[in-house]
């Protein structure tokens, strides 16, 4: 066993010119992982009898003439792994197409795709998904949200703009968030430029309280913050207000 | 049936994990993985009474209670703990097979490497060894539905020589995680370890978790992704070192963080969710915010030190509205804005914090009628030594082919010291009619595990933008640092962290172009190590007078 490159983490990092990977070389348990470069070349394409045993090996490009195998009971690993469209990792074929993800075990919890077919063809920027892509995405995700009365959508670009109105006792359509989306820009304005205030009779806004899983803004009396946020949301179409501070 | 409470596991790289593995601490027997003493056995016959087995070659003997046999062959393939012998024969937790099987296997043993098959044996009370500060790499995807209980944690812990010692730095066990996943399940504790990874998260950690003592660093090149994912409020990330290249040091979806410390990522500490209390640590080197409060709901930020730098960048505290949000006894120093919660509520509690060398304390909210503004005197932080980029100023030596005096070419291109820089003269960077992105490195003489700071200005030119990359090679990103700038002024600095992985490092600037003559514009190129010892001084007492605040 090569003690120079056994047991050790090279993840990112390159071999291409080094001299001491002569024939006989035998490497047990390092981690040489290149990180969304399927087939990277980062050994010597001269390498030959090199031993990699119980390696991590994936999106490394191994020259004809070397090993890769078992020891101790564990075999090497050298997948082809990218991130997708949904930005997560995927395990990919030969010909570069995604057929598991790595975090399979926890996708099949959380009840989504573990199916390549279901990757956004395009890449995961959730504002330009339409409506039917994730509707389709998050087909059994749906089918958690039951407390949701209006279908849900995808949000494309929102100006989110969370009031409501006390006196009419209703709630605007509000937008509702899985995770916290990204903010892209916000200002605040007073509360009088807003299109909705029109409808307003005191001028009373109120918080919208997060819910289970969800992540909302709140507006404040008198002024109001407009976001815009980049992410997957579900628009709650509105509802009579049942509770409300 | 499954295993005992008490049960050890051990993991060591002279391992097999086709060995045992496993030892019930207060069986009375002899903890074979600890000393990774094998039993190999051909002739293990499963007897009339199926939790039997008796061998001819070698007997089981009262030394070998407790300890754990992998079947791999023979008899029910399966791993059964010895939980008694008599005259040779071994009764075990479980049956073997069917009587007159002839298990194949071994006994005893410690394993090589932790892999989701293994850990999901877990029963609450285990406790996961892995011993000596070396690599264990991981070849699966670990992600654990193997629960302990909230009186009996599932324990995955590293020790260096004898269990229980409590490494630190790099006398702990590392695991090498690359894409893999490496989640551990409902009330584990995970502690004394060094985690690498590239995977959305480098470990995360579920309901009822205590993470430890560990160092987690996740370099992925992707933006967002988290080193440390704590998902529960009744979790705990304590006294650990986060660090995620271009994401997220510590993610909290509520739970708490303390004594921690975290620094050289995007963001330091992200809160999704809430009750959340981040106490006592230390932010540092975070390029975008220290603490990000994507939240509305109860947090409560105490005793940190947050540092930006002393030119200062980004947010100390930033994030989402809440009325409920407590910022007490932070000192935060070095940043464009201290605190900008987006909007103002009266009763936020935002007192009794040190704002230090901040461009703005604060904004959208007030500072609390007892927050000071006295230097902390930290005893070493900011620039150390002197500038390790020796010509990144006046960019002597560059004519034609020939890069910069201290560069050295990556790709080929046409270098020229030219007028009307940020200060002085500046470098351009050019295609030189047959290569495309032109590039140039400057090597770093570094130390592993010390902090890096690489300030510089870039603009694109006429090339599509320039480049900056940071790695263990010449234009390499090893580390997981790629910039791409299309500024078109001097107007903005543009400060790089990192974590020095070898004793080389390589900043590396181009142009990206396939156009002849198109070039980018570098200049005012410095590298300093950075002091991390954010002891204050003994002017810094910041003794909480609740009396003041009306709590």
């Amino acid at each position: 066993m090569n003690k120079k490159y056994s047991f050790k983490d090279f993840t990112h990092q390159s071999f291409k010119d080094v001299t001491d990977l002569v024939p006989g070389t035998v490497i047990v348990g390092t981690c040489f992982y290149q990180e969304n470069h399927p087939d990277s070349h980062i050994f010597p394409e001269t390498m030959t009898g090199v031993t990699f045993l119980r390696c991590n090996l994936d999106n490394v490009f191994i020259p004809p003439g070397n090993i890769v195998g078992a020891i101790q009971g564990v075999e090497s690993t050298q997948k082809r792994i990218k991130v997708q469209n949904d930005n997560d990792d995927w395990i990919l074929d030969n010909k570069l197409s995604p057929v598991e993800p790595m975090n399979k075990k926890q996708r099949i919890v959380e009840g989504r795709s573990i199916d390549p077919k279901d990757i956004p063809a395009k890449h995961f920027k959730k504002e330009e998904m339409t409506k039917a892509e994730f509707e389709d995405y998050f087909i059994t995700k749906s089918k958690k949200h039951q407390w949701f009365k209006g279908a849900p959508a995808i949000i494309e670009s929102v100006t989110s703009e969370t009031t409501a109105e006390l006196q009419e006792q209703n709630l605007p359509d509000v937008r509702l968030f899985d995770a916290a989306p990204e903010i892209v820009g916000r200002k605040t304005k007073p509360w009088k430029s807003l299109k909705r205030v029109e409808q307003a009779v005191d001028g009373k806004f109120i918080p919208i309280w997060q819910e289970q899983l969800t992540t909302i803004f709140i507006s404040v009396k008198g002024m109001v913050t407009c976001y815009k946020v980049r992410g997957e949301a579900w628009l709650y179409a509105g509802q009579e207000a049942e509770e409300v501070r | 049936m499954a295993f005992h409470a008490n049960t050890n596991w051990e993991f060591q790289t002279g391992g097999n994990n086709a060995n045992g593995g496993g030892f019930r601490s207060d069986s009375g027997g002899t903890d074979y993985p600890l000393a990774n003493t094998t039993f190999s056995y051909t002739d293990a016959v499963v007897q009339a009474v199926t939790t039997d087995c008796a061998s001819a070659l070698r007997a089981f003997v009262a030394a070998d209670v407790g300890n754990i046999f992998n079947v791999t062959s023979g008899g029910t393939v399966q791993r059964a703990q010895i939980i008694s012998v008599a005259a040779g024969v071994a009764t075990f937790d479980k049956s073997m097979g069917t009587a007159t099987n002839t298990c194949v296997g071994t006994l005893g043993g410690a394993l090589a490497v932790p892999t989701d098959a293994l850990l999901e044996l877990s029963v609450a009370g285990n406790t996961w060894w892995l011993k000596g500060a070396v690599t264990y790499t991981l070849t699966g995807s670990v992600d654990m539905t193997a629960a302990g209980t909230t009186a009996n944690n599932v324990v995955i812990a590293g020790y260096n020589t004898t269990r229980g010692d409590n490494p630190a730095l790099a006398n702990r066990p590392t695991i090498t995680c690359a894409a893999n996943t490496f989640y551990v399940g409902t009330s584990w504790t995970t502690k004394n370890l060094i985690i690498t990874g590239t995977a959305i998260s480098a470990i995360l950690v579920r309901i009822q978790n205590t993470t430890k003592n560990c160092k987690v660093t996740n370099s992925s090149a992707s933006a967002g992704r988290n080193a440390i994912n704590s998902t529960d409020s009744r979790s705990m990330v304590f006294w650990c070192e986060a660090i995620s290249t271009n994401g997220n040091g510590i993610k909290l979806a509520s739970g708490s963080a303390s004594q921690c410390h975290v620094h050289n990522s995007a963001t330091g500490i992200y809160v999704d969710s809430s009750p959340t209390t981040i106490v006592n640590n230390i932010v540092n080197a975070c390029s975008s915010v220290a603490v990000d409060l994507q939240v509305n709901g109860n947090v409560f930020i105490y005793g940190n030190t947050l540092y930006g730098a002393e030119t200062p960048i980004g947010t100390g505290i930033s994030g989402a509205t809440s009325p409920t949000q407590k910022i007490i006894q932070n000192i935060i120093y070095g940043f464009v804005t201290g605190i900008n919660i987006t909007t103002a509520y009266t009763d936020h509690v935002i007192d009794l914090n040190d704002f230090y060398n901040n461009t703005a304390d604060v904004a959208n909210v007030t500072k609390g009628p007892n927050d000071i503004a006295l230097n902390p005197q930290f005893v070493t932080v900011g620039n150390q030594g002197s500038d390790l980029c020796t010509n990144g100023i006046l960019w002597t030596g560059a004519t034609g082919a020939t890069p910069p005096t201290g560069w050295a070419v990556k790709t080929a291109g046409t270098f020229t010291i030219t007028a009307g820089g940020q200060a002085g003269d500046y470098c351009r960077i050019a295609h030189n009619g047959t290569n495309a992105n032109p590039e140039i490195s400057f090597a770093i003489t570094t130390t592993v595990g010390k902090s890096y700071a690489i300030t510089y200005y870039a603009q694109k030119g006429t090339a599509t933008d320039a480049t900056a990359k940071v790695g263990t090679t010449s234009g390499g990103t090893e580390l997981g640092i790629t910039k791409t700038h299309a500024d078109v002024d001097w107007n903005t600095q543009k400060v790089i962290t990192f974590e020095a992985t070898a004793t080389t490092i390589y900043f590396s600037v181009g142009a990206t172009t396939s156009t002849s003559a198109q070039y980018s514009m570098i200049d005012t190129v410095t590298i300093y190590e950075q002091g991390e010892d954010f002891t204050p001084g003994a002017n810094m007492k910041l003794t909480i007078d609740w009396t003041k605040m009306g709590l």
